[in-house]
């Protein structure tokens, strides 16, 4: 990731970008804000205010009624401004809370939307990444409010204080300015450190997760990997220390510098305002009150600065959300344009692949070298040919998770990125080899959707072959899959749950059928079963099958064998297995033999 | 009064705990106490010093001298403190991290049934959030101490004013702490509430987020549905979080009114005694200082002791979990393995075994056994028991009933180290680890790279090596390195074989090892089978019936019990169901055999 410090307009244009979209996600927030800010710059100003009048009427002739009185109005005053704070700040967490998961609705929204390539392209992920380490993007409105409530406050003070002795701001101003050059310094390394960092810990927590992650929990137990896959975190960790030294050093060197020049700026107040006491008739309340204004002022206008950092900040790390929504909003607006076309005009559901080349980004080899082929509306096609050959690639193209190089592909005539990709999907059900299953009912995980139609839903887990499995579950398809949120949920073994992919691919009726390796985990009279049902499900349908059992090859209408990226034969099974030397015939006769 | 003895004994063990695991961060911590009780008081003192001379004497000299004497302290103290910033980051990172990995060991030993369960990890879960010994350490112990101290100190300035303050002041601190207390039963009920609505929330944000669920996302169209999910959870969370919020705010009410009042007390009766000459303005500001010290000490203190009892139910929290790191093996004498590759037969003997939480048995009575150098196949319908078997036999899980026996002894009682290490095994779902291929093959069993290398061979990982520019050192996977390599699914498994052959353990275990392999490499995986395992014992399940005939023996299970056992030929001759299975899976092929 190439990753050099930001200039300013960038970091602000992130930071504006963050604040619109808060304000865009939830309004009321903002306007719970303002009073917030209001009581904080009263609240800090009253205090020492009364402070001065009180110590003022102690140094003149003190009238003890009238110190009990101010007494009493400060205290109440505090009061009062504390309680009303207290309630409006409980309305403000709670609708802090609120805009955090909409705002996270919005990224995970973003990323949904984005083009498969995009997705999971490695800039992206990094960006992602960045943005999920966000972990409270309502504390910018936080920053925000914060800062402008204390520029607020330091204006109020500042005016107190040129009324004492304008040399004092002078030497306040001077030392904010050493503050902010200090600190712009310090921001700029901290982002350098933090980028090289990162990776470091990532790895660092990805050597510890082997430990507690449940994938990893029988490799761990049986090979003994607990004190291995220690040592090699610590080792790890050992490089992370580097870091830490360094970014500790940086830190304590920047504090140290900023209280140097903060004790000064004190000493010399004190100085000054000694002297005007002395020698030129300064009252002994207003002493103190130029003291605390100063030493208040000084405070806040640091806080107005590390305020304004923090804010600068946000814009640095929100860059990651930036990225993300801007790249998913050009993305939509550039597939409104060219995904139009008239979905008449596709004249029936064959599938063409003409002259088509494709490379994986960032790869030196063709995935794909010049594939054409043909099959008609209703044909099955298998896919055949040694791992690695393409023929995995060849489907991530039908989904249009990546684009040809060049050629193109036809769905019934029409180039399919001329359909609107939505549109598209739905003509599609696909299984791959590793389906993702979530933590909610069965039905959900084949439907993804909480209304879904029973009788549809059962008869796709008959097609499958689950209906026996779901009619041992108490809740039937209403049963939890995985036990992440629901004790009483059901674990499928790695058969069952290819088996629930399937369902899942044809529940939605599409037009044309895709299966990757639909039976290597199946036991063979499921498979059987689950072949035949399969070729009644797709009779009608265009489908694709990539499966190593070339009994199902068999029963295609076509069988395209891929090697190293090229079609080298296209077919029936009986054109094929005619050929003395062809591979198809080569890869038949492997697994054939045994079965004598 | 069972309740004290009980917070009294979890405070003292989570001190004896830190003083075990973070000697050092004691050690900052005092120096820390002595720091931060100075300072307030050094801050009040010199103040009263330059104004009592301004109020007095009018020497500008001395006024001048107090004042360069302010700075060189305020100077020493800020040194002190980044000194110390510095050593505690350089010394008490590792300790830090000895406090993660802790945790993450305690998921390593335990039971794999618990490490699957949902109920164990939102325990676990809860008192990380919680069970913290640099916080207990720094913040509540030092911060305890700092506070108590300070207040001592804050408690004889003020008592030099009247006693009666002091006494005022103590019994507002107790009345808050009653307050405060009552507080935080709430709290902690409520933390217990939200984990699991978090957990649920963070779930979905991370499905729709991650990588690989990327492609059935687009496919099915799931974006609006998991959503929907999404804000239900969240919404659910709000609730809760707000119910929270508004019983804070009456409590923080009643507490400020009692602090006002004291406030005005304090102010008049100060006042009043400069009136009366009994003492300076400088001192007015003292007491003025130190009465606003007190509070926010005793606040301090308050949320200091608040937070004690916070950690105790975190220490309860932690006592329950702590004997879930002893696995179901440990435990008793255990006698010694012996030899690795010594053991004649292992038995299983009438074993049952339920999972958690099901009321069907996976495993009904299972009489099974394997006998050196033998070669046994189990096959059966998915469902059937098979992984579970394995899972049994590797002692992943502890059988619900009956026993298994290495050479007449029951596993649970011999070596659990020397039995593991006897056992090669590939599973369906694999793990491989993001580290480098080296690693990923030779995992901790101290193999030379030569070793590493015939294993790549042997199991025909050797042209995809080729195209590997860092060699052994590719890392796994690319998301660390760029220049990390890609493996198919094919790969994938092959690396995983070739880890089980890195093993050389005495009985090779293989779950449905050939699934993602075409014909080719498949036929040549089995034409290897003779030299992969050689001698030794094996067990393999697998689908593929025509592999099962490099095997000496079957076992076909059907809904948790063995009903056919034999060789190929025998159980050919039964007719039953391994026949049926066999007949349906060649009836392809032989078809075509004729042509």
């Amino acid at each position: 990731m190439n990753d050099d410090y930001l200039t300013l307009k960038e970091q602000l244009g992130n930071l504006f970008f963050l604040i619109k979209t808060l304000f865009r996600v939830n309004k009321r927030l903002f306007f719970i804000r303002f009073p917030l800010i209001v009581l904080q710059t009263v609240s800090s100003i009253m205090t020492i205010w009364f402070m001065k009048l009180i110590l003022n009427e102690i140094a003149g002739g003190i009238d003890v009624k009238y110190v009990i009185l101010l007494s009493a109005l400060m205290a109440g005053a505090a009061f009062f401004v504390n309680l009303i704070s207290r309630i409006i700040s409980a309305f403000d967490k709670k609708e802090s809370v609120k805009t955090e998961y909409r705002l996270k609705l919005i990224l995970a929204d973003a990323i949904m939307s984005l083009p498969y390539r995009y997705a999971v392209e490695p800039r992206t992920l990094n960006f992602l990444e960045m943005a999920k380490k966000e972990n409270s993007f309502s504390t910018v409105l936080s920053s925000v409010s914060d800062f402008i409530a204390s520029i607020i406050t330091a204006i109020t003070y500042a005016a107190v204080i040129i009324s004492i002795n304008p040399i004092i701001l002078i030497l306040i101003i001077l030392n904010v300015g050493l503050d902010g050059i200090l600190l712009r310094k310090k921001a700029k390394k901290d982002y350098k450190q933090e980028n090289e960092m990162f990776p470091v810990y990532r790895k660092l927590w990805a050597l510890l997760n082997v430990l507690d992650k449940k994938e990893y929990g029988k490799e761990v137990r049986i090979n003994r990997l607990k004190d291995w896959a220690v040592e090699k975190g610590r080792k790890q960790s050992r490089k992370a220390l580097e870091f830490e030294k360094k970014g500790t050093k940086l830190d304590v060197f920047f504090a140290g510098a900023q209280e140097l020049a903060g004790n000064i700026l004190n000493a010399a107040t004190y100085l000054i305002l000694a002297f005007l006491f002395i020698f030129r008739n300064l009252l002994i309340g207003d002493f103190t009150y130029g003291l605390n204004c100063m030493l208040n002022l000084s405070g806040n206008i640091k806080g107005v600065i590390s305020g304004w950092n923090t804010l600068l900040n946000h814009g640095l790390f929100s860059r990651g959300f930036r990225y993300c929504i801007n790249l998913s909003e050009t993305n939509k607006a550039s597939e409104d344009n060219n995904a139009k076309c008239n979905l008449e005009d596709i004249k029936d559901f064959s599938i063409e692949f003409r002259n088509v080349c494709f490379t994986y980004p960032g790869s030196k080899t063709a995935a794909l070298k010049n594939i054409c082929f043909k099959i008609e509306d209703g044909e099955t096609l298998s896919l055949v040919g040694v791992n690695g050959s393409g023929k995995t690639t060849l489907v991530m193209l039908i989904c249009r998770f990546y684009e040809p190089d060049e050629g193109e592909i036809l769905l019934g005539g029409m180039p399919i990125n001329k359909i609107p990709y939505q549109t598209y999907c739905k003509f599609l059900g696909v299984s791959f080899q590793n389906n993702r299953f979530f933590s909610g009912t069965i039905a959900e995980n084949i439907a993804f959707g909480d209304k879904f139609d029973v009788n549809k839903v059962k008869e796709c887990l008959e097609i499958s072959g689950l209906t026996e499995k779901i009619n041992t579950l108490p809740d039937g398809i209403l049963s939890t899959l995985g036990r992440e949120f629901d004790e009483n949920g059901t674990d499928f073994s790695g058969g069952e749950k290819q088996k629930l992919s399937i369902s899942r691919a044809v529940y939605s009726e599409p037009k044309i059928m895709i299966f990757d390796e639909p039976t290597a985990a199946l036991d063979p009279i499921a498979e059987y079963e689950i072949i035949s049902n399969l070729r009644k499900a797709t009779e009608k349908n265009t489908s694709i099958i990539i499966s190593h059992r070339l009994s199902s090859a068999k029963a295609s209408d076509k069988i395209a064998v891929l090697s190293e990226g090229e079609l080298c034969e296209f077919g029936t099974h009986a054109e094929l297995y005619e050929k003395e030397d062809g591979i198809y015939r080569q890869l038949f006769r492997a697994q054939s033999q045994y079965y004598k | 009064m069972t309740k004290v003895i009980h917070f009294i004994k979890n405070i003292i063990y989570m001190l004896s705990y830190t003083w075990r695991e973070a000697k050092n961060i004691y050690g900052f911590t005092f120096l820390k106490i002595i720091i931060d009780t100075a300072s307030p008081f050094l801050s009040l003192l010199f103040p009263k010093l330059i104004l009592d001379e301004m109020t007095t004497e009018r020497r500008w000299e001395r006024v001048a001298f107090f004042i360069f004497l302010m700075f060189a302290v305020q100077l020493l103290i800020s040194i002190l403190q980044k000194l110390w910033t510095y050593a505690y980051v350089v010394s008490t990172t590792n300790t830090l991290l000895n406090q993660n990995v802790h945790f993450k060991k305690i998921y390593a030993d335990m039971d794999l049934e618990n490490l699957e369960d949902g109920a164990v990890d939102e325990k676990i879960w809860f008192v990380r959030e919680g069970f913290n010994v640099e916080d207990f350490i720094l913040n509540k112990v030092g911060g305890f101490i700092t506070a108590v101290m300070q207040l001592a100190g804050y408690v004889y300035i003020i008592s030099s004013l009247h006693p009666l303050i002091s006494v005022a002041l103590l019994s507002v601190l107790i009345f808050s702490m009653l307050l405060t207390r009552y507080r935080n039963k709430w709290d902690i009920a409520y933390s217990k509430k939200t984990a699991r609505h978090q957990r649920l929330f963070s779930y979905f944000f991370a499905l729709m987020t991650e990588k690989e669920f990327s492609q059935d996302i687009r496919l099915n169209g799931a974006s609006k549905y998991l959503k929907t999910k999404y804000k239900k959870a969240a919404e659910e969370y709000i609730k809760v979080y707000s119910k929270n919020q508004k019983r804070g705010i009456f409590l923080d009410t009643v507490g400020g009114i009692i602090g006002a009042l004291q406030t005005v007390v304090t102010y008049g009766y100060s006042a009043y005694m400069v009136a009366l000459g009994k003492i300076t303005v400088g001192s007015f500001t003292v007491y003025i200082g130190a009465v606003s010290g007190f509070m926010s000490a005793a606040s301090g203190l308050l949320s200091n002791i608040q937070s004690f009892f916070v950690s105790s139910k975190y220490v309860s929290a932690y006592k329950e979990i702590k004997p879930l790191s002893i696995p179901f093996y440990e435990g008793g004498e255990k006698t010694p393995v012996g030899d690795r590759d010594f053991f004649n037969e292992i038995v299983f003997d009438h074993v049952y075994f339920k999972y958690r939480g099901s009321d069907t048995w996976a495993l009904e009575d299972i009489c099974l056994t394997i006998r050196k150098g033998e070669r046994l196949s189990i096959v059966g319908y998915n469902g059937a028991g098979k992984s579970t078997l394995i899972k049994l036999l590797c002692k992943l899980y502890c059988p619900t009933s009956g026993k298994i026996l290495l050479d007449g002894r029951d596993i649970n009682t011999i070596e659990h180290n020397r039995y593991v290490d006897m056992l090669s095994v590939i599973f369906q779902d694999y793990a491989l680890f993001p580290m480098s291929l080296r690693d990923n093959i030779g995992l901790n069993f101290n193999v030379s790279d030569e070793q590493i290398m015939d294993a790549i061979e042997k199991n025909q990982l050797s042209e995809k090596f080729k195209t590997l520019t860092k060699g052994l050192e590719t890392e796994y996977s690319r998301e660390f390195d760029d220049e990390g390599a890609e493996f198919s699914g094919g790969e994938k498994q092959k690396i995983a074989s070739a880890r089980a052959y890195c093993k050389n353990a005495s009985i090779v275990i293989l779950d449905e090892p050939t699934a993602a392999l075409d014909p080719l490499s498949e036929d040549a995986m089995y034409r290897r089978f003779d030299q992969i395992i050689g001698e030794r014992t094996a067990v393999y399940i697998t689908h593929r019936l025509a592999s099962v005939k490099f095997c000496d023996k079957i076992a076909v299970l059907e809904q948790g019990k063995v009903v056919e056992y034999g060789t190929h030929a025998a159980l050919m001759g039964i007719k039953g169901l391994y026949y049926e299975m066999f007949e349906k899976q060649s009836e392809y092929y032989r078809e075509s055999k004729g042509e």
